[in-house]
């Protein structure tokens, strides 16, 4: 049977997704089930495996490039189909197995061949005299007409890759100080193209420490996730301006409505979290305050209909942000529900590319762990990210009285692009007002 | 430095060469009494008399011929055709004649003729009066082509071609001849085969011939306070054509456009495209891009005529999308 392998629609706003590598070539028996290639989207990487069996007669979209939603990547079928007739005419005939005769003239395919990547000759010529392999030149953002790559992107990519390496060469230098003798070649490829941003980890050769190379010491390489964490954090570092303000908010009446909760109603809905609060009030602020529920865009900022608010879950192997979409409209026992479902989702690692994107605002909560207060890194295109330390005791003074005080430490990081400061005190007010009188997260 | 008229310019060359050498002589239509259909040589008749200033019978073949013929026995004939789009009569005598004598004689025979030619549009002279052949003629091996864009370019190049042994073409612009512009006192020459730089930009690689220069410099003006930096170059010869100083000048702008009163198709244009695609491919950081004439015949409403050929805001409004790209 002929399979008509395409691009999947990984989230409902995503139109188009890269192809980053083959985990089959052309010739090769393909499994229904089997991983056939992966994508990359703006959140992570993951393998689509295959629907049908057969051999994989023919990639029409190669690794590197993009594909449209639903548009066919590659063709899948047994070695005696026929199947010229899904070939683009663009593509050419040739194509792996026998098969029925080719016919030289087929009606044209409509385009279906991805449209190559617009880099001009000068900006190829500089390229490739810095020696940056063509991935690493097609991923970058072009900012000629259409997405074209021109020289300025090039040189722009280049000086951003020297200071990284500049940086990277004082890093090294305090490890050696530091009697950490390490010899290590490391080696980031490219990888996301979709984050907009000529961030997308260039090709870093760090040779850390000339020094003696201890036997012990190894390379772990980089899994899919560690890699989009570490290129999405270091865009949101280095694109971003970001601005940090934090605050102690007394928690008291908020403590008692859990265990209130907790007692009254334990084993008959969800378990409520503070993060579920946390979210809550979060949403509830983002509806009074949009606009803090926008993104930044060269072109200007955009606003964000949806309040999907997203929640930082730890992994053994790093972190994912699921998110609960339209939390404005929740109800405190639907945003614990949801919130439950995904962490656990996210725990077995059979969350949905849905289940990821889309978020607008994030909370990361590490007051389970012995944590006052910190701050969080913007996950971009969000404008806000909201850290909450633990709940502790704390002295303050009450009718005049020195009182033990349950207090939460909350921090705002914006992007300063988008909004200011004014502006982010503003919805932290909002904020801490439902959470020190929660009764308004339940109305 | 005084200022001349380009008429005035191109008058004095021809002065200059009939006083320095005997054997130059001019011949055309009413270029005798009537002094020139555009006024070139007036005054010409009474310095040199008859036999050095002839006027001929209206045949462009013939003047053409009688100039091929008087400059293989020793001449420096320079002809006039009194406007270009006439050229075609004579195109027998250009092409298989002048531009072949000094090969098939095995180098015996010389034709150190010019045949000056005003093309181009503005005096609402319709669709026969109104057209530029610079590529039919650049496109023949034994000719030399040179427009002339301004006062000084014109006395040095004419000069240069009057004293050249090949025959060349000196297409001059009907709407250029009251224009000033500086130009030298006494003698000097204009090589050719050297292009000029007219103004020096850094953003954008503008290169024509003729009018177009004056278009492209009023658009580089224009541009100028709005942070666009134009190089304007004038290619001055189109054979030999001046492949340095255009390639230099791209590998500084990164950027091309070509501007040309004739229709695009076929142009000479196409051939600077395919030359610097050639030569310059990974100098350029956009497509080349070419500006030029309609296709279609020159109307003779003045507005439908100003609207086939390029200006200064057309050229301007490219040059605006191609730093953009």
């Amino acid at each position: 049977m002929v399979t008509e392998v395409v691009m999947p629609q990984l989230g409902t706003t995503t139109v188009e997704g890269k192809i980053t590598v083959w985990l089959k070539q052309e010739g090769d028996r393909v499994v229904k089930g089997e991983p056939l290639f992966e994508i990359e989207t703006d959140k992570a990487n993951m393998e689509v495996e295959s629907l049908g069996t057969g051999i994989l007669r023919k990639i029409l979209v190669r690794a590197g490039d993009l594909a449209k939603v639903t548009e066919p990547v590659a063709i899948i079928a047994e070695g005696d189909e026929d199947v010229t007739g899904l070939l683009p005419s663009q593509v050419g005939t040739e194509c792996l197995g026998s098969g029925a005769p080719i016919h030289e003239e087929k009606e044209s395919g409509n385009g279906a061949v991805p449209a190559r990547r617009r880099i001009s000759p000068l900006a190829r010529k500089i390229a490739s005299q810095a020696g940056l392999v063509p991935e690493v030149l097609n991923a970058l953002t072009g900012g000629g007409v259409e997405g074209a790559i021109n020289k300025a992107d090039v040189l722009r990519f280049l000086s951003q890759r020297k200071e990284l390496q500049a940086s990277d060469a004082v890093h090294a230098t305090q490890i050696q100080g530091g009697k950490l003798q390490v010899k290590a070649e490391i080696e980031c490829l490219p990888q996301s193209p979709a984050m907009q941003s000529v961030a997308s980890t260039p090709p870093v050769r760090s040779a850390v420490g000339q020094g003696v190379a201890i036997q012990d010491d190894k390379v772990v390489p980089l899994s899919r996730m560690r890699r989009a964490i570490a290129e999405r954090m270091t865009f949101s570092t280095r694109e971003v301006p970001q601005f940090w303000m934090g605050v102690d908010v007394s928690v008291g009446a908020l403590v008692k409505l859990r265990e209130t909760i907790d007692q009254r109603l334990a084993g008959k809905v969800v378990s409520f979290s503070y993060t579920d609060f946390v979210i809550k009030a979060v949403a509830g602020a983002l509806r009074e305050c949009p606009f803090m529920n926008v993104s930044y865009t060269p072109n200007g900022i955009a606003q964000k209909s949806a309040i999907n608010v997203g929640f930082a879950v730890a992994l053994e192997e790093g972190l994912i942000v699921p998110v609960i979409r339209d939390a404005g409209n929740k109800s405190l026992s639907q945003i614990a529900g949801d919130r439950n479902r995904l962490a656990e989702n996210a725990r077995k690692g059979v969350l949905s590319q849905e289940d990821i994107t889309g978020g607008t605002f994030t909370v990361s909560n590490l007051g389970m762990f012995k944590v006052d207060q910190f701050v969080a890194i913007l996950n971009p295109p969000e404008t806000g990210i909201l850290s909450v330390g633990r709940i502790r005791q704390s002295l303050a003074m009450l009718d005049g009285q020195v009182a033990a005080v349950p207090t939460m430490s909350i921090g705002l990081t914006i992007d300063h692009r988008s909004i200011d400061g004014a502006q982010g005190a503003k919805f932290l007010e909002k904020v801490i007002e439902r959470l020190e009188e929660p009764i308004l997260l339940l109305v | 430095m005084r200022e001349l008229t380009y008429r005035v310019a191109i008058r004095e060359a021809l002065q200059e060469e009939m006083r320095r050498d005997p054997t130059v002589f001019v011949l055309g239509e009413d270029v005798g009494k009537f002094g020139g259909c555009m006024g070139v040589t007036t005054g010409l008749l009474d310095e040199f008399g008859e036999d050095r200033v002839r006027d001929t019978p209206i045949s462009e073949a013939a003047i053409a011929g009688a100039a091929v013929g008087a400059a293989m026995v020793g001449t420096r004939p320079v002809a006039e055709i009194m406007y270009m789009d006439f050229i075609t009569i004579a195109m027998d005598q250009i092409v298989n004649q002048a531009a072949k004598m000094h090969y098939m004689s095995g180098g015996k025979l010389k034709v150190p003729m010019v045949l000056r030619a005003p093309h181009g549009t503005g005096r609402r002279s319709a669709a026969q009066h109104s057209q530029c052949f610079e590529a039919w003629l650049a496109h023949v091996p034994g000719l030399k082509v040179v427009i002339l864009a301004d006062p000084a370019n014109a006395k040095g190049l004419l000069k240069s071609a009057i004293r050249d042994d090949n025959p060349v073409i000196v297409i001059e612009h009907k709407m250029l001849y009251n224009d000033s512009g500086p130009v030298p006192d006494g003698e000097y020459l204009i090589p050719i085969g050297k292009a000029e730089v007219k103004k020096s930009g850094q953003d954008i690689t503008v290169v024509a011939t003729s009018i177009m220069v004056k278009k492209s410099l009023e658009a580089a003006q224009k541009l100028q306070n709005d942070g666009i930096d134009v190089e304007v170059i004038d290619l001055r010869s189109l054979r030999p054509l001046d492949t340095d100083t255009l390639l230099a000048s791209i590998a500084k702008t990164n950027r091309l456009l070509i501007v040309q009163e004739a229709p695009v198709f076929g142009g000479f244009g196409a051939e600077i495209a395919a030359m610097v695609a050639e030569n310059g491919l990974y100098d350029l950081d956009c497509p080349i891009a070419r500006l030029g004439g309609w296709e279609a015949p020159m109307p003779f409403s003045p507005s439908l005529e100003d609207a086939m050929v390029p200006n200064a805001d057309r050229i301007a409004e490219k040059i605006r999308t191609l730093v953009k790209m």
